[in-house]
């Protein structure tokens, strides 16, 4: 009976021990050292909306390059600088244009189309867009926040009148405003009204109904003396039976309409120079705006080049919110621009230990990512 | 009960049945086209009754109106009733066909085949030789591809059982589903939303190309459906008794199998996967006028494409934003049908 006892208090004894011992050892900051974090990864957090080939993506570059490398080496370098840099150049930002100016003030614009991959469709000067596509409104945003010289995403350009002016009154509807909420999307939520825009209920040209298209663009064409354009991201999608749902409430109307599907960086100044000159702004505003892009590439380009020369590849490793690596040609350029390997971003879901093998350097997700980051992290694992 | 003691009796009964039968079919005709007619009146762009009967009549000059109503809303419904009409009546002839009450144009693994074939072609570009029509050619393709790979593995020396049809149809059903599910996982998001999108049925991209492009291959389907009344009406009795009283049964089986998958392949190229029509559609009218496919056949068609209608027009019109119709299908079609398994299925098959 003793013997029962003494054991019994013995069990107690190790049991509160062991339970002491998990405690402490959960609290004792060690998770920070467990599962991806034993990689001593640097780690950064992007917008997805800046991350495809709109004006933006030089945002999300300046942003990860910062958070990996630091401080650029030289800011004071210079167009010219960039156009000596022939590989440079030749790679980022040669390009060619995919509009042409006419006598009576309309240009040849190609576009993607339904059947033939391209075509070229005679457009007006337009002074009304319906977008269905952060990249339409975010260009517009560059451009007039270029006109004025305001600094993109500033809370100066946020309080300029003309700004406010022109993306209210030029951003007439496209895809769901809430997509611009739940993103907080500034430019738009702080610039465009949601009570004078059409909704079109949707953000993919796929699931678009062509009876609120059609609404949209006649209440568009009530409120202008001038011409409205439909603005829709050319994906595949749209290259395939979707195609007439999208251009018929156009032509039903006497709208325009212009699909690009820019999918490198020197894909982004071709479409930033269609949308400008379509919505009227001058060559030189548009010029601006493209040339800045470009030297604030070359400087980032510049600094990666000094900071990796001769050294080795790293890998890094970029994972959508569904828990899969992405797989998006865009993300490529942008890891490659930065010096890194992008072996790891093949679409497919990477567990704990095959990262802890590949040890990746640098490891990316997006800010609209609904995990912790101990989840993205494994921790649970 | 009604009392028939002499042949003038039997015939006076007969005409009434028929009589009768006639009217629900009528009225069911009837139905359709009052349903075509008040849902031309609803959609997202705002127009009048007045404005509808002048596009209507040709007076309207209202081009943007002319344009909702003809190139738009009529096409849409049009595609509502014949992807209506054909899966109801192809879920009526399998329902008959393997005495199952649960069998659908999905039980054979068309539905799958097809759903695999058009992510094939929106995931690879596959079939690109299409055009505009890659998406629904390849969909129709694998419908065919699936009803040819069921088959032959059926097929035994003592030629082709229905149970064994139904088995290899699950079989190859569950296969495809797989290799959906594997592309969806090694697709990129973008190309994921349009699989997804696509599996989900909708009528949202449905004009006139879309209706003849699936008008043909359903109306091939729904004749040779109608013409096999008869031997369908026999074969309901017990395969062994049509066989006795010379249906060629093999021959029906084959038929069958070749009108559901042009039915269904037509109705899946241009609408996406929808489910529980077939299912749901033949149980109401089963319910309604009994086990004749003469009754059956064509109130399949009508209710089909009235019940297709009105789906489409909630699925598009209630909600803040427009849901793909086969997602409403299955919220209104699981209860619904759960319904019916547990309180009338004895009135129904036995």
């Amino acid at each position: 009976m003793v013997n029962n006892k003494l054991m019994a208090i013995a069990a107690a004894v190790i049991l509160a021990a062991a339970a002491v011992g998990v405690y402490a050892f959960l609290n004792s900051g060690e998770t920070e050292k467990k599962a991806l974090y034993k990689l001593g990864a640097v780690v950064s957090e992007v917008d997805m909306g800046k991350c495809s080939a709109t004006p933006a993506v030089i945002v999300t570059i300046e942003d990860m390059y910062r958070d990996y490398y630091g401080d650029l080496v030289s800011s004071s370098l210079t167009l010219a600088d960039a156009k000596a840099d022939t590989e440079f150049w030749n790679e980022y930002c040669s390009w060619e244009p995919m509009l042409k100016a006419n006598p009576d003030g309309t240009y040849d614009v190609k576009i993607t189309t339904g059947t033939k991959g391209t075509d070229t469709k005679k457009i007006p000067v337009s002074d009304t867009a319906l977008a269905m596509g952060t990249m339409y409104s975010e260009t517009l945003y560059y451009l007039i926040c270029t006109e004025y010289g305001e600094e993109m995403y500033s809370d100066e350009s946020y309080a300029n009148q003309n700004i406010l002016d022109y993306m209210n009154g030029t951003i007439a509807g496209g895809m769901q405003y809430s997509y611009y909420e739940d993103n907080d999307v500034d430019y738009m939520l702080k610039t465009v009204s949601k009570d004078s825009y059409y909704d079109l209920g949707v953000n993919s040209v796929q699931s678009l109904d062509s009876e609120k298209l059609t609404s949209a663009l006649r209440q568009a064409n009530e409120k202008t003396d001038g011409n409205v354009i439909y603005f829709a991201s050319g994906t595949r999608i749209l290259t395939s039976e979707h195609y007439n749902n999208n251009t018929g409430p156009c032509d039903a109307t006497e709208s325009y309409y212009a699909f690009f599907s820019p999918s490198e960086i020197k894909e982004v100044f071709p479409s930033i120079q269609c949308i400008g000159l379509l919505m009227g702004f001058s060559e030189e505003t548009v010029d601006k705006l493209i040339e800045d892009i470009q030297l604030r590439l070359y400087r980032v380009y510049h600094s990666v080049q000094e900071k990796t020369d001769g050294g080795e590849t790293v890998k890094a490793y970029w994972e959508g919110s569904s828990g899969k690596a992405i797989n998006s040609a865009m993300g490529k350029v942008i890891l490659n621009f930065l010096g890194f390997d992008t072996s790891l971003l093949d679409g497919a879901e990477h567990d704990l230990e095959s990262l802890l093998t590949d040890k990746p350097v640098y490891l990316v997700w997006y800010t609209n990512d609904g995990r912790n980051l101990d989840e993205r992290m494994r921790i649970n694992n | 009960m009604i009392e028939l003691k002499t042949v003038e009796d039997l015939e006076n009964y007969q005409r009434a049945v028929s009589r009768r039968s006639k009217s629900i079919v009528a009225a069911a005709g009837l139905g359709l086209i009052l349903t075509f007619l008040v849902t031309l009146m609803i959609g997202n762009y705002s127009l009048s009754i007045t404005d509808i009967l002048s596009i209507l009549s040709g007076m309207s000059g209202d081009s943007v109106g002319s344009y909702i109503i003809i190139d738009v809303r009529v096409p849409r419904l049009l595609c509502c009733i014949a992807v209506g009409a054909a899966l109801s009546a192809s879920g009526l002839v399998m329902q008959s066909l393997f005495k199952n009450p649960m069998a659908s144009p999905s039980v054979l693994g068309i539905s799958s085949g097809a759903a695999f074939g058009a992510a094939l072609a929106l995931a690879f570009g596959i079939g690109g030789f299409m055009g505009r029509y890659m998406v629904p050619g390849m969909a129709f393709i694998f419908c065919f591809l699936t009803m040819g790979a069921v088959y032959m593995l059926a097929r035994t020396k003592y030629g082709v059982v229905s149970t064994t049809l139904l088995l290899a149809g699950v079989a190859i059903g569950a296969f495809f589903s797989g290799m959906l599910s594997l592309l969806q996982y090694v697709v990129n998001e973008n190309v994921l939303s349009g699989i997804v999108y696509w599996t989900m049925g909708s009528f949202n991209n449905c004009g006139w190309q879309s209706f003849q492009l699936a008008i043909i291959p359903i109306s091939a389907g729904l004749l040779i459906m109608l013409f096999s009344i008869k031997e369908l009406n026999l074969i309901a009795a017990g395969e062994e008794q049509a066989a006795n009283i010379g249906v060629n049964i093999k021959k029906l089986r084959i038929l069958m199998i070749l009108a559901t998958s042009l039915a269904v392949g037509g109705s899946v190229a241009i609408s996406g996967v929808i489910g529980f029509v077939g299912l749901i559609v033949p149980h109401i009218f089963r319910m309604l006028v009994g086990p004749n496919h003469a009754l059956l056949i064509p109130l399949c068609v009508f209710g089909g494409g009235i019940f297709m209608i009105a789906m489409d027009t909630i699925a598009k019109s209630a909600f803040a934003m427009a849901l793909p119709v086969g997602v409403l299908t299955s919220l209104i079609g699981a209860p619904f049908f759960i319904y019916v398994m547990r309180t009338r299925k004895n009135e129904i098959w036995d």
